[in-house]
């Protein structure tokens, strides 16, 4: 059962086996485990639900408005700042989300294991909760029906120059390549958790309370009773109800931003001084190839494949195509001739991205007007692999027969030969002189055994409060490296399956 | 279908800069008829802001008036920003856009993205610029289905 600002009448007061905060790709999935396996369970959801029918829409605006938290303007505060983007409706990021699904890097399980000391993650024992996630929501490869040119044309030239290339693995069935992941998949053929675990959440007896705003995490002593919140109208923002939930067990899975928000609210004891802190973000630059042969980026798949050879050094890249409104912020220039060369480019262009794998962090802080403020420093290191990242995926425009490839940063917006490639590093490029963006926002509440250096067990259950779970990408130690919606939804699972087991002690 | 009915609307003196601000940084060519853009540019700029957290929403919407009110700062006379020629509108704009103050040029960023966002969603620049989602939308719905018929 859903229930929506419309439908409610009055203020809420209900109680629950487990109360789980957020539908994305921590809560839905940790809210299905545990109804399945017979507990009764609320889902608080901030933002509203809607159906594959709402996203037959070509309005960008109505769906950032609609889909995205605070209309996408959710910003990590540094040199440079880095622009974020959040979910905040049913199915949380992956409704809006590409659905790229790769299971944790060995090298990444091997680092939790050794130096964040948590033993059980390794790819043997994660097998299981992988090989679950995988099959509810169909990891598998693009169609070739649905592949689009400018994955070609990546694939071509990375081919060229004899760099590794992966068919990139996806969360799909029959995904036809309306290429409008990022506002809503438009055919149901993007399995996020709106099409997935959500429904069979509801099929199992859940409840799910949309338009909810936690405000508090209900702690007394050393355990969790549930949470309060209010239910918001979403186009007039105004306060309707107050809601009350008393649960056994608390689930928070908001993202690495608003669950170390919400617990920092509720003065969560953390001995560690770590909640909020270690806030990583996968930066992302954009770099945009054009071509004389037509592209039309748009008809087509998301990131048909992944350039993965640099892996080792933390960058992997894909092509990403954007419609004009999004693609247009990728240059950092404008005036006389702008929309002239939007036309000339738009459907001969190639917008790839490089995910790093950051060493960088940063912090969530609690702002003013009931807002989570988030800062991030981008060290040397990182910016120097951003470089190189950029210089990488112009070598591969290049060696694709590319004519022009436009760069991310303000001081040096366009090369034009291979050769100009050098240009990147002798520029003297600051880090204020990259464009970033991100939508991984991991590590503010990091998993491990030792209370002192980490917020959670590794079980996901808070060191000092019990019955206090969190279930989402803030539990990650570290930055992974590749995209983090698999690891989150295995580990969820693994956190489901601990709760169900345990659960007769949070009864006594 | 872009909605227009938006309840809230940005103060004038605000929706003015933004319209004055999007012929900057994209004027439209000639023989591309944008008439009403304005109205559009307005009603989604106030659907987007109004979105924006509070504390951002209202540094955003006097930043806009500092942007406004003070080209004087810049050597343009006591005009304001939207009462200038499209020549110095666009030197000043440049001058935001490459301060030495970092304050300043990420602000201008930051206002260049959301009009931009508004801007490139209007229908009549998707036609131009050769970009015509809806029947591909359509094609691909219906393969869906006959791929998941077989």
């Amino acid at each position: 059962m859903i229930y929506t600002h419309q439908n409610i009448t009055k203020n809420i007061d209900e109680s629950c086996d487990v109360c789980v905060v957020g539908s994305g790709a921590g809560g839905a999935v940790v809210a299905k485990e545990l109804a399945e396996a017979g507990l009764s369970v609320i889902i608080l959801e901030e933002g509203s639900h809607y159906t594959t029918e709402d996203f037959r829409t070509t309005d960008t605006i109505d769906s950032i408005i609609k889909l995205y938290r605070d209309g996408a303007s959710t910003v990590a505060f540094g040199k440079p700042n880095v622009m974020l983007a959040e979910g905040r409706c049913v199915g949380g990021s992956t409704t809006i989300n590409g659905g790229m699904c790769w299971r944790t890097p060995e090298k990444i399980l091997k680092r939790w294991q050794w130096e964040k000391g948590l033993p059980d993650l390794t790819p043997k024992k994660m097998d299981f909760f992988f090989e679950r996630v995988e099959e509810m929501i169909g990891v598998s490869p693009v169609l070739p029906e649905a592949r689009n040119q400018d994955a070609e044309i990546l694939k071509r030239g990375a081919e060229k120059l004899g760099y590794r290339v992966k068919a990139n693995l996806r969360a799909s069935r029959a995904c036809v390549g309306t290429n409008q992941c990022v506002t809503g998949c438009p055919t149901g053929g993007k399995q996020s958790t709106l099409v997935t675990y959500i429904p069979a959440f509801l099929k199992a007896g859940g409840i799910i309370f949309t338009n909810c705003r936690v405000k508090k995490v209900r702690i007394s002593g050393s355990r969790a009773h549930g949470v309060k919140g209010i239910i918001i109208d979403p186009t007039t923002k105004q306060k309707k109800f107050k809601v009350k939930i008393r649960s056994k067990v608390t689930v928070i899975c908001g993202g690495a931003i608003q669950t170390p928000f919400l617990l920092k609210r509720s003065h969560l004891p953390d001995d560690s001084k770590m909640l909020g802190r270690n806030l990583m973000l996968h930066p992302n630059t954009k770099v945009i190839g054009l071509f004389d042969e037509p592209v039309y980026g748009w008809k087509g798949v998301n990131q048909a494949y992944q350039v993965t050879e640099f892996f080792d050094e933390g960058i992997i890249m894909g092509v990403n195509f954007l419609p004009p409104g999004i693609l247009s912020l990728a240059f950092p220039f404008y005036g006389p001739g702008f929309l002239e060369m939007m036309k000339e480019i738009y459907n001969h262009c190639v917008a790839g991205a490089a995910l790093i794998e950051d060493t960088s962090s940063g912090q969530v802080h609690c702002a003013p007007f009931d807002q989570a403020l988030a800062t991030y420093r981008l060290n040397q290191a990182d910016f120097n692999k951003a470089l190189r990242a950029v210089a990488l995926l112009s070598e591969i425009y290049f060696a694709a027969g590319a004519r022009t490839v436009f760069l991310p940063f303000a001081p040096l917006h366009q090369i034009n030969t291979i050769d100009e490639i050098r240009k990147i590093y002798e520029y003297k490029l600051k880090p204020v002189d990259l464009e970033l963006m991100t939508v991984h926002m991991m590590g503010t509440c990091q998993m491990g055994t030792n209370p002192q250096k980490s917020v959670i067990n590794p079980y996901g259950e808070c060191h000092r409060v019990k019955g206090l779970y969190v279930a989402d990408a803030s539990v990650f130690p570290t930055s992974i490296g590749v995209n983090p919606q698999l690891t989150i939804m295995a580990l969820a699972t693994r956190t489901a399956f601990h709760i169900a087991e345990n659960f007769a002690k949070y009864t006594q | 279908m872009l909605k227009l009915n938006c309840k809230k609307r940005l103060p004038q003196d605000v929706q003015k800069t933004l319209v004055a601000l999007a012929f900057v940084l994209a004027p439209p060519p000639p023989g591309l008829d944008m008439s009403g853009i304005e109205e559009s540019l307005v009603a989604n700029s106030s659907r987007l802001i109004f979105e924006f957290p509070k504390l951002f929403r209202w540094g955003l919407i006097w930043g806009i008036r500092f942007f406004e009110w003070f080209p004087v700062l810049f050597g343009y006379g006591l005009l304001k920003f939207s009462s200038l020629s499209l020549q110095c509108r666009r030197e000043y704009a440049n001058q935001w856009a490459s301060n030495r103050i970092i304050l300043l040029r990420e602000f201008f960023i930051t206002l260049k993205a959301m009009v931009f966002v508004v801007y490139f969603s209007d229908k009549r620049i998707w036609n131009y610029i050769g970009y015509d989602p809806e029947p591909h939308l359509r094609e691909r719905i219906q393969l869906r289905e006959k791929i998941l018929q077989k």
